[in-house]
C-alpha cells in the first residue's frame, strides 16, 4: 500500500501587475502532478531548474497549501487541512533544505534549534518494547548530533561556527527530532563539495535505514539520484514527463527529455568521452505554457500533434509510466 | 555560424594540441592575503604551463586556491588586500605579469588573456546593453569603426549560436535567461581573438542541458580558433568531457597532475584517487552502496600542518608525511604528484 499518494497536485502562484496590483496571470509552477510513495523506499525528483520540483516537496510539507489537486497521507488528506490538522503531519513529514547556511537559525544555539523541535512535538521520549519512556530533551538532543555524526560538544555552538557539510547534518539533525516517518530532502548536497557530499549522501543512506525512513529526494543531478533512490520522477515545467525505476533507468527511459538529460550528463571517465547531447533552446516560461506537450518547443522528435494536445502519462510497464506520444 | 575572420588565425598558428612552446608559464606562484587574523597563503608555488589549442583542467575543492589562481594570473585582485611572493612569474610573451604594469596589464586583459566568470547573472552591467558591453572591448582594443565593430559583434553573438542576435545585440542581461547570458560573457571573451581563455566554473550556474550547450560551445571555438584554455570546475565529469591535462589543487598546492587519460586511469596521489571514487558514477549499478568518502576537512590556510596538507586525511599516513612535506615529483611523462608515497601506476603503462 502507498504510503503518500498525490492525485493532480497543483501549484499556481499568482502574479500581480498594474495600476490596481490585479492578478495578470499565474506561474504554472506544479500542474497537475500524480504519484504515489510506498513505504520505505526513496523516491528521487529530478529537473532542472524551474521545473518545479522544490515547489512540489513545498506543497507536500504544506508549506505552500496547493491551488488544485490533493494528496493522502496513510489514508489521510491534507492537501487543505488547518493548522492544527496539521500538526501531527508535519511530525511524521519533515524536510531537509537546499542551502545549509540560510535554513539554520543564526541565533540559536544547535542545543536550542533541536530542544524547540522536541518540546514542541513532544518527541522527548524512548520506545522500548512498545513502551514509551520519557527522556530528557538533552538526552534526546546529544543522541541526535552523534547520530549524524558531530561531536558532542557541537550542541553548544552557532550555525556559523560550522562548515557546510556540518550545517547539513545539523539540518538532518533537526528533521529527525521529530522522530518522523518521511523526509523530503530538498537538493540535500547540491551545495557542497564532492568529498563533502559523499559524507552526507552516506548518513542519510545509514539514517533510512536505521529509522527505516521513507524519502522523496529531490535534486538536479541525476547521477546522485540514480545512486540513491529507488525510483525517479523526471519533471519538465511542472509535469512529470516519466516515472522510472533507476535500474532501467539507462536502459528503457523514453521520453526524450529524459534521454536529453541523461546524454548530457557529463561522463564517468574519459574513455567513455562522447558527444553530449545538446538540447536547442530554453525552457519555457512558466507563465503561459504551450497547449500540447511542454517538452515540444526543444524536442528532436515532435510532431505536429505534440504542439496541439498534451500527451497523458502512460504506463509502459510495471513502475513505468511516460508523457509521450511518439514512444513505446 | 559565421567565421571567416577567426579561421584564417588558426592557419596562422597552425599547432597541434599540446606541441611546440607554452603560452603561458606560470613558476611558483605565490598569492598571499593580508586579513585581519595575519597574512595567509592562499596559493603556495604554483607551476603549470598552458599551450595552444589545450584545455588545461584545474579541479579541487572550494577553497583550493583554484580562482585565486586566475584571478592572480589575470592581476584582478586588489593590491591593497594581496600580493605576490618573490619569484612569483606568470610569463606571457616574454613578459611577467606578476611585475607588468597597469597599462601593460591592460593590453593583455580581453585582448590577449580573457576570462569567463562564474556567475553569469552578476558578471554582466545591469544597465548597459549587450551590445555596448561587446562594443567596450573592441572599442578599447581594435581599430575598427563604429559599424564594423557592431558588425563583429553581430558575428561574435551568431558564432556563440545566440538566437535572433541581431534583436539580442539591443537588449539588456536581464532580458536573457542564464545560459544565454554565459554566452554573452563567452561572445565577450572571444571578441579579441584572445590566446587564452580562462573559464572559471563556466557551468556552474547552468542547468546541465545548458551545460552540455555551453562545453560543447567552447569545445568547438577551442578548435576553430587554437586558443588555448583554463578550464577551472570541481566537476570531474566536466573535466573527462573536455579536459587534455589535468591539474588538482587541494589547500593550495598542486597535488598532481596528468593527461587526463592517466589521472582517471592511475591517479597517483591519495587524494586525487579518493575524489575520483567519491562521486557517484551513472549507469554502473552501484545503486544503494555506501560511497567511498574523504573523512574530515581541508585544513585552514592558518593553521597548516607542518607536514603534507592532506596527511589528516589520507589513508596512507605515516609519520613522515606529518613532519615533513613532500615536494611536487616528477612521475612519469608530463606527470607530477605530490606524495611521499604515490600509489602505483598499473604495470601495463
Amino acid at each position: 500500500m502507498s504510503l503518500l499518494q498525490v492525485d493532480g497536485l497543483e501549484m499556481h502562484f499568482p502574479v500581480r501587475g498594474g495600476v490596481l496590483n490585479r492578478v495578470v496571470s499565474h506561474v504554472h509552477a506544479v500542474n497537475g502532478v500524480s504519484f504515489e510513495v510506498r513505504r520505505g523506499e526513496t523516491l528521487g525528483v529530478v529537473g532542472e531548474s524551474g521545473c518545479g520540483k522544490s515547489t512540489l516537496g513545498k506543497c507536500l510539507v504544506r508549506l505552500h497549501e496547493p491551488t488544485g489537486g490533493s494528496f493522502r497521507y496513510d489514508g489521510v488528506e491534507y492537501a487543505h487541512s488547518n493548522h492544527g490538522e496539521l500538526m501531527d503531519y508535519r511530525s511524521r513529514v519533515q524536510m531537509i533544505f537546499q542551502d545549509p547556511y540560510s535554513s539554520l537559525n543564526p541565533r540559536l544555539t544547535i542545543r536550542d534549534c533541536l530542544r524547540e523541535v522536541i518540546l514542541f512535538h513532544g518527541t522527548n521520549y524512548v520506545e522500548r518494547k512498545g513502551v514509551r519512556e520519557p527522556i530528557g530533551a538533552d538526552e534526546l538532543i546529544l543522541e541526535l548530533v552523534e547520530k549524524v555524526g558531530l561531536r558532542a560538544d557541537a550542541v553548544d555552538k552557532y550555525p556559523h561556527e560550522f562548515s557546510g557539510g556540518q550545517r547539513q547534518r545539523i539540518g538532518i539533525a533537526r528533521a529527525l527530532a521529530c522522530k518522523p516517518e518521511f523526509l523530503i530532502a530538498d537538493e540535500p548536497v547540491s551545495a557542497l563539495d564532492v568529498s563533502i557530499q559523499a559524507q552526507v549522501l552516506n548518513l542519510l543512506m545509514d539514517l533510512k535505514d536505521e529509522f527505516g525512513l521513507t524519502l522523496i529526494f529531490i535534486s538536479h543531478d541525476l547521477k546522485v539520484i540514480e545512486h540513491f533512490c529507488d525510483r525517479v520522477l523526471v519533471m519538465y515545467l511542472g509535469n512529470v514527463v516519466e516515472e522510472i525505476p533507476c535500474e532501467e533507468l539507462h536502459a528503457s527511459a523514453q521520453h526524450p527529455y529524459t534521454r536529453a538529460l541523461l546524454g548530457a550528463n557529463p561522463i564517468n571517465h574519459p574513455s567513455e568521452k562522447r558527444e553530449l547531447t545538446v538540447l536547442e533552446g530554453d525552457v519555457p516560461s512558466p507563465f503561459d505554457l504551450p497547449k500540447g506537450c511542454a517538452f515540444a518547443g526543444r524536442c528532436p522528435i515532435a510532431e505536429p500533434r505534440c504542439r496541439e494536445s498534451r500527451p497523458p502519462l502512460e504506463r509502459k510497464s510495471s513502475g513505468h509510466r511516460a508523457a509521450c506520444f511518439l514512444v513505446g | 555560424m559565421n567565421s571567416s575572420h577567426l579561421t584564417t588565425r588558426a592557419a596562422r598558428e597552425g599547432s597541434a594540441p599540446g606541441s611546440g612552446k607554452p603560452v603561458l608559464e606560470v613558476e611558483h606562484l605565490s598569492t598571499c592575503f593580508k586579513t585581519d587574523q595575519g597574512v595567509v597563503t592562499a596559493i603556495d608555488d604554483v607551476s603549470f604551463e598552458l599551450y595552444a589549442g589545450e584545455t588545461l583542467g584545474i579541479v579541487g575543492e572550494s577553497g583550493s586556491g583554484k580562482t585565486v589562481t586566475s584571478k592572480s594570473i589575470m592581476r584582478l585582485l586588489s593590491e591593497h588586500l594581496s600580493f605576490q611572493k618573490e619569484g612569483s612569474v606568470v610569463r606571457f610573451e616574454g613578459k611577467n605579469l606578476v611585475t607588468a604594469t597597469e597599462d601593460e596589464m591592460r593590453n593583455v586583459r580581453g585582448a590577449r588573456i580573457a576570462m569567463i566568470f562564474q556567475e553569469p547573472m552578476t558578471s554582466l552591467n545591469p544597465v548597459f546593453t549587450i551590445g555596448w558591453q561587446l562594443d567596450e572591448a573592441l572599442k578599447y582594443h581594435t581599430k575598427l569603426n563604429r559599424a564594423e565593430r557592431k558588425q563583429r559583434a553581430i558575428e561574435m553573438l551568431e558564432l556563440v549560436e545566440m538566437p535572433n542576435a541581431k534583436r539580442r545585440f539591443d537588449e539588456y542581461p536581464h532580458q536573457l535567461s542564464g545560459g544565454m547570458r554565459q554566452r554573452v560573457m563567452i561572445a565577450m571573451a572571444l571578441c579579441c581573438e584572445p590566446d587564452i581563455l580562462i573559464a572559471d566554473e563556466p557551468t556552474t550556474a547552468l542547468d546541465v542541458t545548458i551545460q552540455a550547450q555551453i562545453l560543447r560551445l567552447m569545445d568547438e571555438l577551442k578548435s576553430k580558433l587554437n586558443t588555448a584554455i583554463m578550464l577551472i570546475t570541481h566537476d570531474l565529469g566536466v573535466v573527462a568531457q573536455t579536459c587534455d591535462r589535468v591539474l588538482v589543487m587541494y589547500a593550495g598546492r598542486v597535488v598532481e597532475s596528468a593527461p587526463i587519460a592517466q589521472l582517471f586511469d592511475a591517479p597517483r596521489h591519495p587524494y586525487t584517487k579518493a575524489l575520483l571514487s567519491s562521486i557517484p558514477k551513472s549507469g554502473r549499478r552501484e545503486h544503494g552502496k555506501r560511497l567511498p568518502t574523504i573523512e574530515g576537512l581541508v585544513p585552514s590556510l592558518f593553521h597548516l600542518p607542518p607536514g603534507c596538507r592532506f596527511a589528516a586525511r589520507c589513508a596512507y599516513r605515516d609519520a613522515h608525511c606529518d613532519a615533513v612535506e613532500p615536494e611536487l615529483t616528477d612521475a612519469g611523462p608530463r606527470r607530477e604528484v605530490r606524495c611521499h608515497y604515490p600509489l602505483e601506476a598499473p604495470e601495463a603503462n
